[in-house]
């Protein structure tokens, strides 16, 4: 946007980003330009801070609430059977143990003892942890300002690179990968259906030959974030649908694929 | 695992492998203040309450997306909520709908009293803290924040000039995080 030329101009615009003041322009502007910026990320989250304070006014909680979204859980597709805990009831452990949160799933004991059986198996799921971890600390970077619009705003950075992952089974557009030159990359969920809850999606990059798994998206994916090495965007992009935490190679054949990608 | 003593982090954690009682304590514990914060925003009972539903479905969906390793989770929480508030004061179906003023379903259902206590002493010195601040500065960031205006649509109101509004936001969160600091309220929400 022309009206911001230079970093002081951006960082002006800081404070009023942080109380959603700007438009909505100027906003994809400076998110993009956070996702790049960490001193300004860091002024930001010190602004957002202030004003979460500013706006603790508090107050009592509608007695219905909790039960309307109750009742949105249970419709939640991913739902277990188990059922839903009263708010002023006892507040014991007894929901349902699926594992969905991808930056825990390496840690499991699996993971590491296939790590340790087989060097090349144990480098690969270093990278899986690695790159895990950064899914999880941008996604946290884009939470509240909707990974959604900075996923636009990368899409629409002429600099970044973009693969379209096309269905095996449909033929037609299934997801899109983005990466920016400073090595920010998100998938945005076109056309992939959810899987079961004992599944998940996994992105893999192909390089020499070699698949290395990007992150593990869970059973029903949106936009997800996660970080390239700025000099390892890969020519080609995998998703495979595995078991729930995923794995360190996979066996089975892409659900989508894309290559050719575009600076 | 016991939730009602487990810090936010550990319950945003056990979200995470979808355990409906950690949502509920997150929910008694900040569903006061997000639900607040909307109703003030939008000056309308309704539609606060869908916003406070959508903060706390998000939170189930997509706790990663709420990293207690950067901000406490209140402040997380406040952040989403303030934003879809905004979204919804901008949009012009709510601009009618705020006009109703509801103000029904008032009735406690599970509610922290002792965290709604602690929350009302901070609020008094994040009160005060903001009576200090330059007439600007305070106008400037009560109109965007709680206005849910753009900070163009403050320098309309101000009669000011845009850049002016802009700057005096951005100066008025620095000069109110000092005094805020000073009187050791920044971070009241630190993970138990």
């Amino acid at each position: 946007m022309d009206r911001f030329v230079s970093h002081d101009d951006l960082m002006e615009s800081l404070g009023a980003y942080a109380l959603d003041a700007l438009d909505p322009d100027e906003m994809a502007t400076l998110q993009r330009h956070l996702g790049e910026c960490p001193r300004c990320a860091a002024e930001v989250l010190e602004h957002q801070n202030v004003a979460a304070l500013l706006g603790n006014v508090g107050g009592e909680t509608p007695a219905h609430l909790w039960d309307a979204i109750a009742d949105r859980l249970e419709t939640d597709q991913a739902r277990g059977p188990d059922p839903l805990p009263s708010i002023g009831g006892p507040r014991s452990s007894r929901g349902s143990e699926r594992m969905r949160w991808t930056a825990q799933v390496v840690k499991r004991p699996w993971v590491l003892v296939a790590a340790a059986a087989v060097v090349a198996i144990a480098i690969l799921s270093l990278q899986v942890s690695n790159l895990n971890n950064r899914v999880g600390t941008l996604n946290s970077l884009g939470s509240e300002r909707n990974l959604g619009q900075l996923a636009q705003g990368a899409l629409a950075n002429p600099d970044a690179q973009r693969v379209t992952l096309t269905s095996a089974t449909t033929g037609r557009p299934a997801a899109e990968v983005v990466v920016l030159p400073s090595g920010s990359a998100y998938l945005v969920n076109e056309a992939l259906p959810a899987l079961p809850s004992s599944e998940t999606y996994q992105l893999w990059g192909k390089a020499d030959g070699q698949l290395i798994s990007l992150g593990v998206l869970g059973n029903a994916p949106r936009t997800v974030a996660f970080t390239l090495r700025a000099s390892s965007a890969y020519a080609d992009y995998l998703l495979t649908a595995e078991r729930a935490g995923g794995v360190v190679q996979t066996t089975h054949r892409p659900l989508a694929s894309g290559g050719a990608v575009v600076r | 695992m016991d939730y009602a003593s487990a810090g936010d982090g550990a319950l945003v954690a056990a979200i995470g492998r979808w355990q409906d009682a950690a949502l509920a304590e997150v929910f008694r514990r900040h569903s006061g203040a997000v639900n607040g914060l909307a109703r003030r925003v939008l000056n309308s009972a309704n539609l606060a309450d869908e916003v406070t539903q959508e903060v706390f479905l998000a939170l189930w969906r997509e706790p990663e997306a709420f990293d207690v390793g950067r901000a406490p989770l209140r402040t997380l929480l406040l952040t989403k909520t303030h934003g879809r508030a905004v979204d919804l004061v901008r949009a012009e179906t709510a601009r009618h709908a705020r006009e109703e003023r509801t103000a029904s379903d008032r009735a406690s259902a599970g509610y922290d009293l002792e965290r709604y206590v602690a929350d009302l002493a901070v609020a008094e010195q994040v009160k005060a803290a903001v009576e200090t601040l330059p007439d600007g500065e305070r106008q400037a960031i009560e109109l965007a924040y709680f206005g849910g205006r753009t900070y163009r649509d403050v320098a309309a109101v101000l009669g000011e000039p845009e850049g002016t509004i802009k700057s005096r936001i951005r100066s008025g969160l620095r000069h109110l995080r000092i005094l805020l600091v000073e009187h050791g309220v920044e971070s009241p929400w630190t993970d138990s």
